[in-house]
């Protein structure tokens, strides 16, 4: 799991990134709100965030508004973090869309009960497997300006390393690829992980015809060149 | 308990990690003077929202390092600066120097004899 730390002070930040990285998270930070948003444009796979409330140029009530009203972002589960126990900030943050709160001093172990309460609330995503960076690039954006959350991995064998630590519910894979082709992959994750929804693309003159991804267990077959508004469609409808 | 540096407090806090306790101590030691030092600036020229800002800042740092004195310091003055109300600021300010010293002094002891 990925999350992105927003916090303007050193020590807290050095302690919250310690102790989320002992708990396994991807400790991602932000000093102000607006050095978040750059963080979100840059990192499409963010899971959930963690934010002061009072930092310069951008503070956590403004994010937060933010990020309810971005399509890419509003589901991203929000814990605030900060001195304030007042039930005024609180309420406020509540009802600008914080799943939860966290008064310093921090209590690791009452953080970490509120980290698993928002990972249960993480949407599922989906996995873009491609050994091409472009490629997979352009996927991800499309599906992120859906408001559809993206991950994505150069290799079969890092996909599955994926899949085993996140919620995944559609994996869009090219067939072609060094190692572990996506044919294996498909194979791979059909056995382990039945429920997956597994998409298969490629070009026309592929080794692999639509007859043998199908039969192989494929939920879809999709030939390049595809269109941004094709993938959503055939994605959206397995995303929960 | 001691109200410059309650170790159990800061101990808890960092999970029972002393050697992440001493790196989030000496981080705050190396950080004190800018921080402090903006604190005085906005008493200075009399902005309460930099006042308010700066104080929030110190305090989230402090809070956590089991600093209970200079953490109740900090708050006064972050509730100055909210309230736009600063004459007694700089008094303040004063005690919150003097209550940060006594705190780096005692946690600085507390990290060198927990390195021994």
């Amino acid at each position: 799991m990925k999350i992105l730390v927003v916090e303007d002070d050193a020590v807290s930040m050095k302690l919250l990134s310690t102790i989320l990285e002992k708990y396994a998270y991807e400790v991602i930070t932000a000093v102000t709100g607006r050095d978040a948003i750059s963080q979100l444009e840059k990192n499409l796979s963010i899971d959930i965030i963690m934010t002061d409330i009072m930092m310069p140029v951008m503070d956590g009530f403004h994010l937060l508004s933010y990020l309810r009203a971005d399509v890419n972002h509003r589901r991203i589960p929000v814990i605030l973090c900060s001195t304030r126990n007042d039930l005024v900030s609180v309420k406020r943050g509540i009802e600008l869309g914080a799943m939860d709160y966290v008064v310093k001093p921090i209590e690791p172990d009452l953080l970490l009960s509120k980290l698993k309460r928002a990972e249960a609330r993480v949407p599922g995503a989906a996995l873009i497997v491609n050994h091409e960076e472009l490629v997979c690039d352009i996927l991800g954006r499309s599906l992120t300006r859906e408001g559809i959350r993206v991950i994505m991995a150069s290799t079969g064998a890092r996909a599955l390393e994926i899949i085993k630590e996140n919620k995944i519910c559609v994996v869009l894979t090219a067939i072609e690829m060094p190692e572990m082709n996506g044919m294996d992959l498909l194979i791979e994750i059909k056995e382990n992980y039945p429920s997956i929804h597994v998409f298969l693309i490629t070009g026309h003159d592929g080794q692999y015809g639509k007859e043998d991804v199908m039969s192989a267990g494929a939920d879809g077959f999709i030939t390049k060149p595809f269109t941004s508004a094709e993938i959503s469609r055939r994605v959206r409808p397995f995303i929960k | 308990m001691n109200r410059a540096f309650d170790h159990e407090r800061a101990l808890a806090v960092a999970g029972g990690d002393k050697d992440l306790l001493k790196e989030l101590i000496f981080l705050f030691i190396g950080q004190s003077p800018g921080l402090l030092s903006a604190i005085a600036d906005a008493v200075q020229t009399g902005d309460a929202f930099e006042l308010e800002h700066t104080a929030h800042t110190i305090k989230g740092a402090l809070v956590n390092l089991g600093a209970k004195s200079a953490t109740e310091t900090a708050s006064s003055l972050e509730a100055m600066g909210a309230n736009s109300d600063i004459e007694h600021a700089l008094t303040t300010l004063h005690q919150l120097v003097m209550e940060v010293e006594a705190f780096e002094n005692a946690a600085s002891e507390y990290a060198e004899i927990s390195a021994e």
